[in-house]
């Protein structure tokens, strides 16, 4: 696995993911696991780190290529990254604001908030059934505490260190 | 220089503290819209949209596309990459740990804490989002789009027949909220 060939693999896989950059893990898999390039170990351990830190969930991709080719693939992979997104936005910058500002276009729009709210609980929904089967109270008391921590107003890397911190602590007592 | 330093400061904010992806910061990049520029969040929710059905990670296409209406190219650039920078560091920084043997030994639990933690965020962020619903039809929304997304529906999909049902929604006269605000507000074009 070349440079060019981490950079070209991420930027045609994630040019045809539609649908966010966690459409194109399978392919991902696929192609750096199947070919020998990383351990499926490195890849599962990847895909998490990138899912529990903040900002794109597609940060996964800089942590694989990071796994595949160390500090160069990671920037490497990251920058297929953001030259497909660019594209998108090229794409959306023809679309003149005036157009989503017509009632119509609004009307069909307004219904967008509330899916998203679907999305946004699907994905949390998603990450504690991937964990581990062993011990579900263990989801259940991070997402809570998180949850009354959110409502208390606790800052959200304050939120975070703490999960982290129960995870640890858990996980030496059991 | 002051409006691209200014989408580099809500770029590494919104990359350091949001955790769950692009579902996770559009209501807050909805909230913040104004402060880049001339944006509504009725306009955000159309370039979600759009972020969505384009190639490409949607938070990235989303943040993209809205640095470019405040700074133009270099917004979009610099916004992306201040957007992506603390979650690199992180992805970089943290196996160096794994090479201290305590953290090597408790890095497994530490993972899944902050899986169950950004779910635990999701949650929370889900729970806000019911909230704000104030009618039936929002809350239907959010029942069916789960429904189908555990059945297994692509995102798309789902987002595609969420739009048409606002369409429809709209020409048989029920003018939706927000939009009914835009309007009376003089907006319209």
């Amino acid at each position: 696995m070349t440079l060019a060939r981490l950079f070209l693999l991420v930027a045609s896989l994630n040019a045809m993911a539609l649908g966010g950059g966690g459409m194109m893990l399978a392919g991902l898999e696929r192609e750096l696991v199947g070919g020998g390039w990383i351990t499926p170990g490195d890849f599962a351990a990847g895909v998490a780190l990138g899912q529990s830190t903040p900002g794109p969930l597609a940060a996964f991709t800089t942590a694989i290529g990071r796994a595949a080719l160390g500090l160069p693939g990671a920037l490497v992979a990251t920058a297929g990254l953001v030259v497909v997104s660019l594209g998108a936005v090229w794409v959306m910058g023809w679309v003149p604001l005036a157009w989503f500002r017509q009632a119509r276009v609004q009307g069909a729009v307004a219904l967008v908030p509330p899916y998203v709210t679907a999305l946004v609980l699907f994905l949390a929904l998603r990450m504690v059934l991937a964990g581990e089967a062993t011990r579900p109270w263990l989801p259940i008391l991070v997402v809570a505490g998180v949850v009354i921590g959110r409502v208390k107003k606790v800052p959200t890397p304050a939120l975070m260190l703490g999960a982290l911190g129960l995870g640890m602590a858990l996980q030496e007592a059991w | 220089m002051l409006r691209l330093w200014r989408i580099v400061r809500m770029g590494l904010w919104l990359g350091a503290t949001v955790f769950g992806g692009v579902a996770a910061a559009y209501p807050r990049v909805r909230e913040r819209c104004a402060e880049l520029g001339n944006l509504t969040p009725e306009d955000v929710d159309g370039l979600y949209s759009l972020a969505v059905v384009l190639p490409g990670p949607s938070f990235l296409n989303l943040w993209g596309a809205v640095c470019a209406r405040a700074g133009g190219w270099a917004g979009a650039v610099v916004g992306q990459v201040a957007l992506l920078l603390p979650a690199m560091v992180l992805v970089l920084g943290l196996p160096l740990l794994a090479q201290v043997p305590w953290f090597a030994a408790h890095g497994h639990g530490a993972l899944l804490g902050a899986t169950y933690g950004t779910a635990g965020l999701l949650v929370a962020t889900g729970i806000d989002g019911l909230r704000k619903q104030g009618d039936r039809v929002g809350l239907a929304v959010t029942v069916f789009g789960l429904g189908a997304l555990v059945g297994g529906v692509h995102p798309v999909l789902v987002l595609g027949l969420v739009l048409v049902g606002g369409a429809l929604r709209f020409a048989r006269g029920g003018v939706a909220h927000d939009a009914g605000k835009a309007v009376s507000a003089g907006r319209q074009p």
